[in-house]
């Protein structure tokens, strides 16, 4: 591997001026942080004008847009000559104080709907938002009429049948025939069901 | 060796003709050696396949570009492992790999079953081997990997820098595989509907199968957000894009299909449902393994695009309307033998989570195909990105880990109220603090983003409660150590804990993607040497950019010396690479630091030659949980797959004693 300047004369890696100042002794208390603390805000003061907030606000933005000559990216992340173009048009949009809606309207214009990542919710785009909340909406009612039916028609439902057992007169424990409910036979079974079915 | 190969996959088409005629004339004329020669044809397929792929691996290994598929996607430069990958890096080798892989599981199948399910088998193995034999075809006459070129060049095109990465080695023969894999319940569930054998017998056959290709597809998804995120460099790992949505519609509906399949196997319910979503997963696999290929829709994928779309749409349509024809014959057959018994059941949370994946499934295949719709209907090509997806999956999804943490509580058939309140008292009481703890650290800043930590919190609360009671109870019934009575309760019930283990997964990635989704920072500076930027709990300092030459690829390095509030001093080194013949798409080389909080995560976008850089900088939250929560998921579908100890050698091993307590 053979490490070669760039052709723009930027040679060796660029030692930073060293911004942090040198740790004091501790004789100096509470002032050895005064100077630190001096150079943190002039270093977040010096980055934020370097990282102008223009550029996140553009990013913002161009996210919001799909680069009309790629295949699914936004115009924030293509490297294409048009979305290099755009990005300085909402650049300098946003610098003549423009609003997000005027700078989307703007392109909107331009390119259509498709520009937009998010279809708007009117026209064609409503049917996008909508479908899934149909299906949602119509498997549900699907879901519980089906289920309405199934407990209505269960083949003996609980609680509604009740039917008089007679007990042989040698295995009864009163004198009197016994009813027993197939509630009870019912629970029995499925105790039984449930008990083979964790097996 | 073109003409070897290209022989063999010619071979490979007769015998996989015969195999699907052998089976069914064999039963129809009650001819055994007939039904012997199928299963011997499938293993022959297999190993004519392998031939022919060892072939197209073979002429890439030893460069061999009068091939033209070797020449356009290899190079001498290449290290080895990759030239062995580059075997799937196009349509031809990627369907070749595709149809190679289906012969291996479907020899495995028939191997397996080789003294089992003998009335459905012939069918399944005419399935698989019409599903073979069509790939054979378009191998054959329609995309050949052996094509030759007139006049081979002394050296090869290359690898797509794109795919210049270790992610080339797992994902796309993960991902292939598992659309390959869901052939084989589709198989079963067609020769189900053939034989009219509609009772259980096709979802116990299935049920090990479909979880390995449910555990396949998974890691292939997994792998190919891996891979985007350290590749695609946009700071993110799920883009929604059509060929990410088509990879995972099936899992979602494979998904759906391994749970409500437990109805059946149960209680006798859903016989038409579970067939249907195995037939639609199928679908999906062939419609992904079709998209990603057809540029049909527009997608960062569309690096291999090529003409043998309508054989795939041709294909695909024959499948639908063969089995749904074949479904609605068999309807009659189809009835539940079972009703349901209460709303508050496990049934019907298990309807609930099907309804929830159809919505799930059916949103993501709506806006992945809504331009081609807008675009009829109005002549206008909407787009459909991350926000439509983000905002209507995204409840849905919430929806479903809600239910992980109520369904597996609820009994089958019917809960009591009081059983209810003894199983969720205290996972809500757990969530609810935790949601307040989390208040009080990051604020409220995303109320939606806490009510899924609530969720999270809730359901890992319902599953931990979950391996302390059996725990617990094994302990006190068999006087086992506690430790070895977790392991004996996952070993002995591997379906039901492996099933825990999974859903613990997806809680973990439900927190992972909503922290880094709701609370990712994201800056875009413009450095001069020495100048730094602030994100987060991190200031890095850019020292400056240099350049290395290797003989296939340039790099262009930027260095930032990371200042974390404690002052590591540690180099984080973003690149872009310049790979010959492919100068004008350089590729992306993220710098990531991961912790186990956070991801910093860093592209370098582009310089100038004053010497400045521009860059793109990004902290994610939790990012590492979203690998660990993904291989936590697919280890619980592994577990549940593990064969559990035979009744009869439990029993027999177990001291009497113990047995006897434990039956108590």
């Amino acid at each position: 591997m053979v490490t070669v300047a760039l052709d723009h004369g930027q040679t060796a890696p660029h030692i930073a001026t060293d911004a942090r100042p040198r740790q004091a002794s501790d004789r100096f208390g509470f002032a050895r942080w005064s100077p630190l603390v001096a150079l943190i805000c002039f270093l977040v003061a010096a980055t934020a004008a370097w990282g102008d907030p223009l550029d996140d606000d553009t990013r913002r933005l161009a996210k919001q847009l799909q680069c009309p000559v790629c295949e699914g990216v936004s115009v924030a992340d293509s490297p294409s000559e048009l979305a290099g173009q755009m990005r300085a048009v909402i650049r300098r949009k946003l610098e003549q104080g423009e609003t997000d809606t005027a700078i989307l309207g703007y392109f909107t214009e331009r390119y259509g709907d498709g520009v937009l990542v998010k279809p708007p919710r009117h026209g064609v785009g409503l049917g996008l938002w909508l479908g899934p909340l149909a299906v949602l909406v119509a498997g549900a009612g699907f879901l519980a009429f089906t289920v309405r039916r199934w407990l209505r028609t269960r083949p003996m439902a609980a609680g509604v049948a009740r039917r008089t057992v007679l007990i042989p007169p040698d295995q009864r424990l009163s004198p009197t025939p016994t009813v027993v409910g197939d509630v009870y036979l019912e629970r029995a079974q499925r105790e039984l069901d449930a008990v083979r079915q964790d097996r | 060796m073109a003409d070897f190969g290209h022989v063999v996959i010619l071979a490979t088409v007769v015998l996989a003709i015969y195999t699907v005629a052998a089976g069914p004339t064999g039963l129809r004329l009650r001819a055994p050696e007939l039904l012997d020669s199928a299963r011997n044809g499938v293993l022959a397929v297999a190993v004519m396949l392998t031939i022919g792929s060892g072939t197209l691996l073979a002429a890439f290994l030893v460069h061999d570009f009068s091939i033209r598929y070797v020449a356009e996607h290899s190079s001498r430069d290449m290290p080895a492992s990759l030239v062995a990958a580059a075997f799937y890096s196009g349509q031809q080798g990627s369907l070749l790999y595709w149809a190679w892989a289906l012969s291996i599981f479907a020899a495995i199948v028939v191997v397996q079953n080789r003294r089992v399910n003998q009335a459905l088998m012939p069918y399944v193995q005419s399935i698989l081997m019409t599903i073979v034999g069509f790939f054979a075809v378009v191998l054959a006459f329609v995309a050949s990997p052996f094509e030759k070129l007139p006049i081979p060049p002394a050296e090869g095109l290359g690898l797509n820098p794109l795919l210049y990465d270790t992610g080339m080695l797992y994902h796309p023969p993960m991902l292939l595989g598992g659309y390959m894999s869901w052939s084989v319940p589709f198989a079963f569930a067609i020769a189900a509907l053939i034989t009219g054998r509609l009772d259980a017998e096709w979802l116990k056959a299935t049920r090990r199968y479909s979880l390995v290709a449910w555990a396949i597809l998974g890691t292939g998804n997994l792998l190919g957000a891996w891979w985007a995120y350290r590749v695609l460099g946009w700071g993110g790992y799920w883009g929604w894009d059509p060929v990410e949505n088509s990879a995972i519609m099936p899992w979602f509906l494979g998904t759906a299909f391994i749970h409500s399949a437990m109805i059946q196997e149960r209680r006798g319910m859903l016989k038409v449902w579970n067939i249907v979503l195995v037939l639609v997963t199928f679908f999906l696999c062939i419609f992904g393994t079709f998209i990603v290929r057809s540029g049909v829709i527009s997608s960062v994928h569309s690096f291999a695009q090529s003409g043998i779309g309508p054989w795939f749409l041709g294909f695909l349509s024959l499948v639908v309307v063969g089995s749904l024809g074949l479904l609605f014959y068999r309807l009659p057959l189809l009835r539940s033998d079972n009703h349901l018994d209460s709303v508050l059941s496990r049934e019907a949370s298990f309807l609930l989570n099907n309804l929830l994946f159809v919505a799930l499934v059916f949103a993501t295949f709506w806006g992945t195909v809504f331009p081609l719709v807008s675009e009829a209907l109005q002549g206008i090509k909407l787009t459909v990105g991350p926000p439509f997806f983000n905002q209507v999956n995204g409840p849905i999804m919430l929806g479903l880990v809600f239910l992980m943490g109520v369904g597996p509580m609820m009994p089958w058939r019917k809960a009591s109220s009081r059983h209810l309140l003894s199983n969720f008292v205290s996972p809500l009481a757990f969530g609810l603090a935790l949601s307040l703890v989390l208040i009080a650290l990051i604020g409220f800043d995303h109320p939606p983003a806490l009510v899924v930590f609530f969720t999270c919190a809730f359901v890992a609360a319902t599953i931990f409660q979950e391996f302390w009671r059996g725990t617990i109870a094994r302990h006190q019934s068999t006087g086992e150590a506690y430790g070895e009575a977790f392991f004996e309760l996952v070993r002995r019930n591997n379906r039901r804990y492996g099933g825990y283990v999974a859903h613990l997964g997806i809680v973990v990635i439900a927190a992972a993607v909503t922290a880094s989704t709701f609370y990712q920072l994201e800056r875009q500076v413009k450095l001069s040497p020495g100048e730094a930027v602030e994100i987060g709990a991190y200031r890095l300092t850019f020292t400056g950019i240099r350049e290395s030459r290797q003989p296939s690829v340039r790099v262009v390095e930027a260095n930032l010396v990371l200042d974390n509030s404690g002052g590591s001093g540690e180099v984080v080194r973003p690149d872009k690479r310049f790979f010959r013949n492919f100068e004008r798409q350089p590729s992306t080389g993220v710098a990531i630091r991961t912790t186990a909080l956070e991801d910093l995560y860093v592209v370098l976008v582009g310089w100038d030659p004053d010497g400045s850089a521009s860059f793109l900088v990004y902290v994610n939250p939790l990012a590492v949980w979203l690998w660990i929560g993904g291989v936590g998921t697919v280890m619980g579908g592994v577990i549940s797959l593990w064969p559990a100890p035979a009744p009869g050698m439990t029993a027999v091993r177990r001291p009497v004693r113990a047995l006897v307590a434990s039956e108590a």
